[in-house]
């Protein structure tokens, strides 16, 4: 047996030879618990966590509006121990808008998740399990979405609605759903032939319990690392919607914070890279997480 | 037999798998031989350990997994602490493998043809030509049907018997001197599997090819097989000729195992219930200093559970067993439910 | 035929009847005709073995009876009253009939549920729950108690369970509204020979104390020598022949057949 071959003997059978016993008799979470996670998936929630935490702080720490005009403009960061990471072009703190702004990204990355999520996978399990011209409908109105450049459509949408906080939320939601519909469509064009799904049918099921308690819940793995992915770019959606301008005056946010120091990016370029470092950590603490939880689901069912 | 005629041989094997933290011993002091054109067949049931020997035997244990104690000799060399490297120059030439589930041995991207031409260049230095001459050959040994066509064909396109007839070619086709087949026929039909054992023999009265069969199935042994090694939670209880093992086999768990198969029903008379074999295999983590059947055991003794029988030879037969060598003690034990 | 099978055949109605039975799917390449044209029957209190090999259509014919898959011309009759090929055309009285246990039981539970939720679904869905025609209500514990296993595993989820552990929760699951014909689509095929011999056993008793029939699909001929009254043999979706188990063991009209039980025995 060559060596390519061999590679590609699967480990279903190595560890078919392996004593059955030897799996553990019960898939309680690993005695270990929180360790046995995957690196990425402990790190990205510590990140997360660190920005909840500053998102919930910011109130405490900075109880004034971030928009105030707090001290002099163009302080660099320790140049005056009361504004530890300066002022921007008009005198805002740096410090009170980054931990003010960690509130909108994550208010709207999880609510426009939660959007997307809902709508995708309604209409993914619609799709796939009643199939034919539900699934055929259904799957165009997927594309038409899917066509349309997300970002693009997101601006068109917050133009016409009006750039308010649940405006951002829903446009953005609305148009990113197509992903977990696409997701929640194949898992459950596959769950539909298991026997179990059949049988409920057959001795009566309708057609809610058998979406319900079969299909859905053996369909959620994906979604749910899909969904942190979504986040990530819901994040960077808004950020980019706020730097053209397109935020909720009354929240800053870290993109606008981005934008209203365009003019001094190499002036004072602390201005614009201390709110787009928080992007760039927010991002990847999501994505990290939603690798890390692709690890950790596919590890559990692996055999 | 000379020890110096045998192909293969183990001698007190131990492997060893991670399990909880600990490495526990899955398969214990197993010793095997298999001399030229020989059958030798392994049977035994779910977490016997066979499978985890066949690995074994062909250097192929996964991570973690390790043969902790003993000896494994193939065509004379020691080949237990063999590298992968050592083993990739062995395997195919004088080693070949079939698997149970050839859809997961086989790449599903690459096409029948390339995979046998790929199995042929690794040990023989021949011309892509000669190498699809030989291909085509080896094909039409087992009997496949069209093998132009099958060279051409991509693994899902053929049906279970001819993906298993094609994972036969790979493993024949540098002429190994010794075949380790893993349950190679558990997934046919009953007329595909004797077809494929048919061929099998062919192959050795050939070229003299050993064959060692790992299977689960009594009736497949008794009719293809030289000889039989019974295997219980990780060792061989007994092992002897197969002639005479549906008739004499003389371990009490050959013996439940002969006795649990299905028979023919009287033509008039009602079915008798089929002989249960009560409790379940111990894990490997479960054992203790006795023989591993006892718990389940009818004749067993209170030596059983303290002390691990040794080998016995009873006729023709060896035998892993206080009850059948006279070694019982005094108090028969009431069997624990 | 002796008197006993000739008496029975007078005056009990089969359980089953099945009258040119034809099955198709459209496939990549055009239709395949998984079963065509099989007629048979399955007497009350008796074991008929459906035999054949990978492509013979006994499980398309198994899951057809069971509505699982359409049909596309044929009669079913259950004790000679028609019934719908769609499951979901079929009354509950009619649902409550059939049971089947299937051959690998990581397709045949959602690997979500313990034990009692499979169990308690078809109690639910059937009706199982309440006392009616004659049948008094049944639990999840008593269903595990009725196929041998403890209480204990109602808590348990399929993977935590042994393969025969499984086939256990398999046919408890399938007795949950007391059918009068269980059908097993290669229930014990992947079972070892010791473990196999339990579910067997426990499919006989059940069958004696409950006056079941059962449909046995299997291509194992031993099993099949030993469960069997009656044999059918499929090939290529179509019924090659019925008949007596010893019948067709000694004196197969079919070469088929005679290939099949040289292959076998």
């Amino acid at each position: 047996m060559t060596r390519r071959t061999q590679d590609v003997h699967s480990h279903r059978q190595i560890a078919r030879a392996v004593p059955s016993a030897l799996h553990p008799v019960s898939k309680r979470a690993p005695t270990m618990g929180w360790l046995a996670w995957p690196l990425s998936l402990q790190f990205g929630l510590l990140l997360l966590g660190a920005q909840l935490f500053v998102a919930a702080a910011a109130g405490w720490l900075y109880p004034g509006d971030p928009f105030e005009l707090a001290g002099a403009a163009f302080l660099s960061p320790g140049a005056d121990p009361e504004f530890p990471l300066g002022t921007d072009i008009m005198g805002r703190d740096i410090a009170a808008g980054l931990m003010h702004g960690a509130r909108v990204s994550l208010l709207v990355g999880l609510s426009a998740t939660v959007i997307a999520t809902l709508l995708g996978t309604a209409i993914g399990l619609c799709a796939g399990y009643f199939g034919r011209w539900i699934d055929h409908g259904l799957m165009r109105i997927t594309e038409l979405f899917q066509v349309i450049p997300h970002f693009l459509f997101a601006i068109i949408l917050v133009s016409i609605l009006g750039a308010r906080l649940e405006n951002i939320i829903l446009a953005i939601g609305v148009t990113s759903w197509t992903m977990v519909a696409r997701l929640v469509r194949a898992e459950t064009l596959a769950l539909r032939e298991r026997d179990y799904v059949k049988i409920c049918t057959v001795m009566g099921g309708s057609h809610a319990r058998v979406i319900l308690t079969h299909i859905l819940p053996n369909a959620l793995p994906p979604v749910i690392v899909a969904a942190s992915i979504l986040t990530a770019l819901a994040v960077l959606t808004e950020a980019g919607l706020a730097f053209l301008g397109m935020s909720d005056s009354n929240h800053i946010s870290w993109g606008g914070m981005i934008g209203a120091s365009r003019e001094a990016l190499l002036d004072a370029p602390y201005m614009t890279l201390i709110p787009g470092a928080a992007i760039v950590l927010s991002v990847m603490a999501l994505s990290l997480i939603g690798d890390g939880l692709n690890q950790h689901l596919r590890k559990g069912h692996g055999k | 037999m000379s020890t110096q005629d045998n192909v293969l041989r183990a001698s007190g094997v131990t492997i060893t798998v991670p399990m909880a933290g600990r490495d526990v011993a899955a398969v214990r002091a197993l010793d095997l031989h298999l001399s030229p054109g020989e059958t030798l067949a392994i049977v035994g049931e779910s977490g016997c350990g066979k499978s985890l020997t066949a690995m074994a035997l062909a250097g192929l244990l996964p991570d973690g997994v390790k043969l902790s104690e003993g000896q494994i000799e193939l065509l004379g060399e020691d080949v237990t602490d063999f590298t992968e490297a050592n083993w990739r120059h062995r395997r195919s030439r004088q080693l070949g493998v079939v698997f149970q589930d050839p859809m997961s041995a086989l790449n599903p991207v690459l096409t029948i043809g390339e995979q046998i031409i790929e199995a042929i260049h690794a040990h023989q230095k021949v011309s892509q030509r000669h190498a699809l001459d030989e291909a085509i050959s080896l094909l039409e040994r087992v009997k496949i049907p069209q093998p132009q066509q099958c060279l051409l064909s991509y693994p899902h396109q053929l049906s279970g018997g001819m993906r298993q007839r094609v994972m036969i070619a790979i493993a024949i086709a540098n002429k190994p001197r010794i075949l380790i087949a893993d349950e190679p026929t558990t997934a046919l039909d009953a007329t595909v599997q004797a077809d494929i054992l048919r061929l099998l023999k062919a192959l050795q009265r050939d070229s003299g090819m050993a064959l060692v069969l790992i299977t689960h199935d009594l009736q497949l042994v008794a009719r293809w097989a030289d000889r039989v090694a019974v295997m219980y939670a990780g060792k061989i209880v007994e092992e002897r000729p197969v002639a005479s093992l549906l008739d004499e086999a003389e371990h009490p768990y050959s013996q439940a195992l002969i006795a649990a198969r299905p028979h023919r029903r009287p033509q008039h008379a009602p079915r008798q219930r089929l002989a249960e074999i009560p409790g379940r295999v111990p894990a490997p983590g479960e054992l203790g200093p006795g023989c591993a059947y006892a718990g389940r055991c009818d004749s067993a003794s209170a030596e059983c559970l303290k002390k691990a029988p040794a080998m016995h030879v009873i006729g023709s037969a060896r035998v892993w067993c206080h009850a059948r060598t006279g070694n019982l003690g005094h108090e028969k034990l009431e069997r624990v439910a | 035929m002796t008197p006993r099978d000739a008496i029975s055949e007078l005056s009990v109605p089969p359980v089953l009847a099945v009258e040119d039975l034809h099955v198709s799917f459209s496939a990549r390449h055009g239709q395949v005709h998984a079963v065509q044209g099989v007629s048979l029957e399955v007497r009350p209190g008796e074991v008929l073995a459906v035999v054949g090999e990978s492509g013979s259509g006994k499980s398309t014919l198994a899951r057809a009876l069971m509505g699982m898959v359409p049909v596309s011309r044929g009669r079913l009759l259950f004790n000679e009253a028609p019934i719908a090929f769609s499951a979901a055309k079929r009354s509950l009285l009619q649902r409550r009939l059939l049971g089947m246990v299937f051959q690998d039981s990581s397709a045949a539970f959602n690997p979500r549920f313990t034990i009692e939720r499979i169990l308690r679904e078809p109690i639910e869905l059937l009706g199982a729950d309440e006392a009616n025609a004659g049948h008094r209500a049944v639990s999840p514990a008593e269903l595990l108690e009725s196929v041998g296993l403890a209480a204990g595993v109602l808590h348990r989820r399929p993977h935590e369970l042994s393969g025969g552990q499984r086939q256990r929760v398999g046919i408890a699951r399938a007795l949950a509204a007391q059918p009068q014909l269980l059908i097993c689509d290669e229930a014990v095929s992947a079972l070892d020979v010791s473990v196999q011999a339990q579910i067997l056993n426990l499919l006989i008793e059940l069958q004696t104390e409950r006056g079941l029939s059962l449909l046995f699909i299997t291509h194992d001929l031993s099993v099949v020598s030993y469960m069997a009254d009656r044999i059918a043999v499929m090939y290529r979706g179509q019924l090659l022949e019925t008949g007596e188990v010893h019948q067709i063991l000694d004196h197969p009209a079919h070469a088929y057949t005679q290939r099949l039980i040289d292959a076998g025995l």
